[in-house]
C-alpha cells in the first residue's frame, strides 16, 4: 500500500490489553508520524510499557489493531516486524563480544559476512564503540553498553525503534549527555523513535511529542511546550514540572480564590487551579495584578540556582514559589514576613480534577 | 589483611581435611596399590606395570562398553533433564515450581527401590509386558525389556534424571529475559535462540549435568548386577570382583585408575565439542 508523508507511520487503534482481571490498557488510539521522537510518560504501572511491547510485538492485544505504514501488523511476531527495541538493562548477548552482538540481526538477515562487516563497522564507528569492538559486554560500562544496545537496535535501520526506559541505568551525569546523545542521534539518522519513561524532565529533554499515560489511558498528547504549558488535567499538571494546585469550586462560570473571581467556562464542579512556582510574583505591599492571594512565608530554600519560598496562604493552601537570588537579598522577606503572592491569569490554568 | 587470610584457612581446614583424609589420601593409595603385586593372597610392594598391562588387554572391551553405555546414559539424562528444565522455565509459567517439586520428591524413593520398581515394570510377567499381552499388540511377551544393557539405561536415565535437572536448571534461571527477546526482535527464530543464546550461556550448567550422570553411571555396579542379565557387565562388577572375590587388589586398583582416566578424558571431549558444536551451528 502506497503512502503519503502526511500519514502516520504507525497507528494504533482501539487497542486494550488485560492479564487475568487487571486492565492495563483502555482502549486506545495512538498514531504517530514519520520522523517523530514520542516519549510515553507516566507513573509506573500506568501501562506504558505494556503499549511498548505490544507495538514491539511481544504482547497481543486483546481487542485493536496495530498498522505500520498503512499494514496492519497485529499478528506478527517481533522477529518479523520492521521495529527494533532497546530494552531496559539493555539485554546484550553476555557471550557475544559487542561485534558479534551488533552483527547478530544481519546475520540472522542471512547477510553474508562480508556484506555486512562494513555495515557493523560504520554503526560501530558511528556509536563511538569501534575500539571495543572485541569486548564482551561484561567489560564495558553502563554508558557503552547502551550505545552497544543502540547499535545492535539502530543497524537493521528499523521503521520504529522503541526504547524502554533507555537512560535509567545510568548515573545523573551520563544520563544528561547520553540524553542529548539520542537526540542528536534523532536528528541524524532522521529515524521514528519511541521512548518509555517514567522521568518527566527526560521526556521533556528527549522528545518532540509526548504521551502522558495514567491508569491505562493517554491522558494528553502534545509537544513538549503543549503539555508543559497548557495541561489537561490536574494529572498532568502534577506529573510535568513542579506546578502548585490549588483547589476551588467552579458555581455559575466563576471559581472564587480568597478575593479574587476568577471567570471559568463549564459546568459547576470541584476543579483546580495550576500555576507554576516560577510564575508567582511576591511583594510587602498589595500590587495590581491579576489574582492576588495574601500570606506568610513560611519557608526559605536555597536551590542552588533559584530560591524556594514556601508560602501559607489565606486559604490555607501552600504555594512553592521560585525566585531568583537576587529578591531574597532586598532585605524585606524572611521567614514568617506577610506577603501578597500574585499571577497573571495567562499563567495560570483552571483545570479538571483527576 | 593477614587476619583475613588465617580466617579464611581457618574456615576452609575442617573441610579441607575431610576432603584429603577421605578422598585424597585413599585415591593416592588406589594409585600407589595398582604397581604392587599379589602373593598367595598377600599385597607385596613392587614397581610393575603387568596390572596396567592386564587391564588394556583383558578389560579392554568392559571398560570400553562402560564407557559407552554411560556415555549414553549421560546423554540421555541431559537431553531429558534439558527439556525438563526448559519446559519449567519457559513454558510451564507459576506451575513451574510445583514441576520441579515434582521432580525432586521422586528423590525420596531410594536408589534400590528404583531398582525393584523398574524389575516390576520391566520384566516378562512385568506391567510393561502384561498391558501390551492385554491390548493385544503382542503376543509374546517381550524378553529383552528386562536382563539386557536397555533395562540398565531405562533405570539408570530415571534414577539418574532429578540430579540431572537441578544443575541445568539453575543455569537456565540464571539467563535473562532480555536478551532472548532481544534475539527474536532481531529476527531470531525459537531453534536459533536455542543454540544462539540459551545453549551457549547455559554451558556449565548441561556440563555438569552430564558428567553427573555419566560418573555415576559409570562407577555403578549395582545396577548391571539387578537388571543387567547374565551378559552385561560393567567395569564396576570386575573391579568389585576383583577385590571381593579374588582378593587381587592391584589389578582392581590398576581398572579403577584406567577407567578414572577415561572417564575424565570423555568428559573433556565432550566439552569440547559441546563448544565445537554450537560455534559450528551459530556461522
Amino acid at each position: 500500500m502506497p503512502s503519503t508523508n502526511d500519514a502516520p507511520l504507525l497507528r494504533l487503534t482501539g487497542v486494550t490489553k488485560a492479564f487475568g482481571s487487571q486492565t492495563a490498557l483502555q482502549p486506545l488510539d495512538l498514531s504517530v508520524a514519520r520522523g517523530d521522537f514520542l516519549a510515553l510518560l507516566g507513573p509506573s504501572g500506568c501501562g506504558k510499557t505494556t503499549l511498548l511491547r505490544i507495538i514491539g510485538g511481544f504482547l497481543s492485544p486483546d481487542k485493536g489493531t496495530v498498522e505500520i505504514d498503512g499494514r496492519d501488523i497485529t499478528a506478527i511476531g517481533p522477529e518479523h516486524r520492521p521495529i527494533n527495541m532497546v530494552f531496559q538493562g539493555y539485554g546484550l548477548f553476555p557471550h557475544m563480544t559487542v561485534r558479534e552482538n551488533v552483527g547478530y540481526g544481519l546475520k540472522i538477515a542471512g547477510h553474508a559476512r562480508d556484506k555486512r562487516e562494513p555495515q557493523v563497522n560504520a554503526m560501530l564507528e558511528m556509536m563511538h564503540i569501534a575500539t571495543l569492538a572485541d569486548r564482551l559486554p561484561g567489560e564495558l560500562s553502563g554508558g557503552q553498553q547502551q550505545r552497544v544496545a543502540l547499535a545492535r537496535a539502530l543497524v537493521m535501520k528499523p521503521s520504529v525503534l522503541l526504547l524502554d526506559e533507555p537512560l535509567a541505568a545510568l548515573d545523573l551525569q551520563l544520563r544528561k549527555s547520553m540524553q542529548s546523545e539520542l537526540r542528536n542521534l534523532h536528528r541524524e539518522i532522521g529515524g521514528t523513535f519511541i521512548c518509555v519513561t517514567h522521568d518527566q524532565s527526560e521526556a521533556i529533554g528527549l522528545a518532540n511529542r509526548i504521551a502522558v499515560m495514567n491508569a491505562g489511558r493517554i491522558v494528553q498528547e502534545g509537544t513538549p511546550e503543549d503539555i508543559y504549558k497548557r495541561p489537561a488535567n490536574t494529572f498532568v499538571a502534577g506529573f510535568i514540572g513542579d506546578s502548585n494546585i490549588l483547589p476551588l469550586m467552579r458555581r455559575s462560570g466563576v471559581c472564587t480564590l480568597a478575593s479574587n473571581s476568577i471567570a471559568s467556562d463549564g459546568p459547576d464542579a470541584q476543579v483546580a487551579m495550576m500555576v507554576r512556582p516560577t510564575d508567582i510574583q511576591l511583594s510587602e505591599i498589595k500590587p495590581t495584578a491579576d489574582i492576588c492571594v495574601p500570606g506568610q512565608v513560611a519557608d526559605i530554600v536555597f536551590m542552588g540556582d533559584h530560591v524556594k519560598f514556601v508560602v501559607v496562604i489565606e486559604t490555607g493552601d501552600t504555594l512553592a514559589v521560585h525566585r531568583p537570588h537576587a529578591e531574597c537579598d532586598t532585605g524585606w522577606i524572611g521567614r514568617g514576613v506577610p506577603v501578597f503572592a500574585s499571577w497573571s491569569r495567562n499563567d495560570s490554568h483552571v483545570l479538571d480534577r483527576t | 589483611m593477614r587476619d583475613a587470610r588465617l580466617r579464611a584457612i581457618a574456615a576452609v581446614m575442617p573441610s579441607l581435611l575431610v576432603w584429603i583424609g577421605f578422598f585424597l589420601a585413599p585415591l593416592v593409595y588406589l594409585f600407589i596399590v595398582s604397581f604392587w603385586r599379589v602373593r598367595q593372597y598377600r599385597l607385596v610392594t613392587d614397581a610393575t606395570l603387568d596390572n596396567y598391562i592386564a587391564a588394556g588387554s583383558e578389560y579392554q572391551h568392559a571398560i570400553l562398553f562402560t564407557v559407552v553405555l554411560a556415555g549414553f546414559v549421560g546423554l540421555l539424562t541431559t537431553v531429558l533433564a534439558f527439556a525438563l528444565a526448559y519446559l519449567i522455565r519457559f513454558h510451564a509459567g507459576r506451575f513451574g515450581n510445583a514441576l520441579l517439586l515434582t521432580v525432586l520428591t521422586t528423590l525420596f524413593g531410594g536408589y534400590l527401590v528404583k531398582i525393584y520398581a523398574w524389575k516390576g515394570l520391566l520384566g516378562s510377567d512385568g506391567i510393561v509386558n502384561r498391558a501390551l499381552l492385554e491390548t493385544g499388540l503382542i503376543s509374546q511377551p517381550i524378553t529383552w525389556l528386562l536382563y539386557s544393557p536397555i533395562a540398565v539405561v531405562i533405570t539408570l536415565v530415571s534414577f539418574l534424571l532429578p540430579y540431572a535437572v537441578l544443575p541445568i536448571n539453575a543455569a537456565l534461571r540464571g539467563i535473562a529475559d532480555a536478551p532472548i527477546e532481544a534475539a527474536r526482535d532481531l529476527g531470531a527464530r525459537p531453534v536459533r535462540i536455542l543454540i544462539d543464546v540459551i545453549l551457549p550461556q547455559c554451558e556449565r550448567g548441561v556440563l555438569t549435568a552430564f558428567a553427573l550422570a555419566f560418573f555415576i553411571s559409570a562407577g555403578d555396579y549395582v545396577t548391571p548386577q539387578l537388571v543387567g542379565g547374565p551378559e552385561t557387565f560393567m567395569i564396576g562388577n570386575f573391579i568389585q570382583s576383583q577385590y571381593v572375590n579374588r582378593m587381587n587388589a592391584p589389578i582392581g586398583s590398576a581398572l579403577a585408575v584406567v577407567t578414572m582416566l577415561a572417564t575424565l578424558a570423555a568428559v573433556a571431549l565432550v566439552s569440547f565439542l559441546y563448544r565445537r558444536a554450537l560455534r559450528a551451528c551459530s556461522t
